[in-house]
């Protein structure tokens, strides 16, 4: 079985991200501040990693989530 | 240099995620399929299902499931229309218990303070937090959270030289105890010399001067081109 492509928008991106904060409850800064300061939640932690993907997919700044 | 269309990069990252969904059913058996993400020619590949999240892969231990393995492989081309790069890799093994990682492989080319690729472990050991104690009140800038070991950098043989999907994966099942399908060793034996075959050729690729010396000494003969690549040492001289 062929693996899954799934292309993204600059829109689809930032929907995906306000939606993972909205979950969160939190701002990018806020969560920006709980990773510098560390010991985050298991759902802070699902949450990174789906900020990082859209990060990188946004070709944003170096480290930033 | 034939300048890549963006079908062809889409092709050429899918490609990437097939091999790795290959070792992992290989490896783990199936339980979480490969995906690749594209936006402007950028290219995440990680484990993803229906939606548009990523996914992790279970890990077993005789069935139990103990831990969780995240895996981001992110690509993207150094100019437009060029071949893709690795430029990035997040791997995280995660415990089921409270859902935090217990160990974490970061590899980014761009890094900038931290080691290029580095590993992470989530763990405390007391005079190793005494040490750093001592140290954060000597030098509170270099040392900011002495009682988080997560925070040391591990730092594991720079851009060229670090380990492999691989490597992680035999290390959670050898010492780890993570179940593995019959023939696991072989795949892996396999698919580190692929990487590691193509790590020496980008080694190559970037000190061809230097391999030219090496196989002169070993016999060869060798002509330098025209034009004579300019020596990429920067990237083995950070950590």
């Amino acid at each position: 079985m062929a693996v899954r492509t799934i292309v993204e928008t600059h829109d689809s991106l930032q929907l995906r991200r306000r939606k993972v904060l909205t979950g969160l409850g939190m701002t990018r800064e806020e969560l920006r501040e709980r990773v510098r300061v560390g010991s985050l939640s298991g759902a802070e932690w699902v949450a990174l990693d789906e900020l990082t993907e859209i990060a990188f997919l946004l070709d944003d700044a170096v480290d930033d989530i | 240099m034939t300048q890549l269309t963006t079908s062809e990069l889409h092709a050429e990252s899918a490609r990437y995620a097939e091999e790795v969904d290959e070792l992992l059913d290989s490896v783990l058996g199936h339980e979480a399929r490969m995906a690749s993400v594209e936006r402007g020619g950028r290219f995440a590949v990680r484990p993803g299902g229906d939606g548009a999240a990523p996914e992790r892969i279970p890990l077993r231990v005789r069935g139990q499931h103990l831990a969780d393995l995240s895996i981001a492989l992110f690509l993207d081309a150094a100019t437009a229309g060029q071949p893709l790069a690795l430029t990035a890799t997040v791997i995280k093994v995660f415990s089921t218990l409270d859902r935090t990682p217990l160990v974490r492989l970061d590899y980014r080319s761009d890094m900038t303070s931290d080691p290029v690729c580095h590993w992470q472990f989530h763990a405390e050991r007391g005079a190793f937090t005494h040490l750093l104690s001592l140290a954060g009140t000597a030098r509170p800038r270099r040392v900011p959270s002495p009682h988080d070991l997560s925070r040391i950098h591990l730092p594991v043989g720079g851009e060229r030289f670090r380990p492999c999907l691989e490597d992680v994966l035999e290390m959670l099942v050898r010492d780890c105890g993570v179940d593995a399908r019959p023939g696991w060793e072989g795949v892996l034996a396999s698919g580190r010399e692929r990487w590691r075959l193509r790590q020496l050729r980008s080694v190559v690729r970037d000190l061809q001067k230097e391999a030219a010396e090496v196989l002169e000494e070993e016999g060869w003969s060798t002509r330098p081109p025209e034009a004579l690549a300019e020596s990429r040492v920067q990237a083995y001289r950070r950590w």
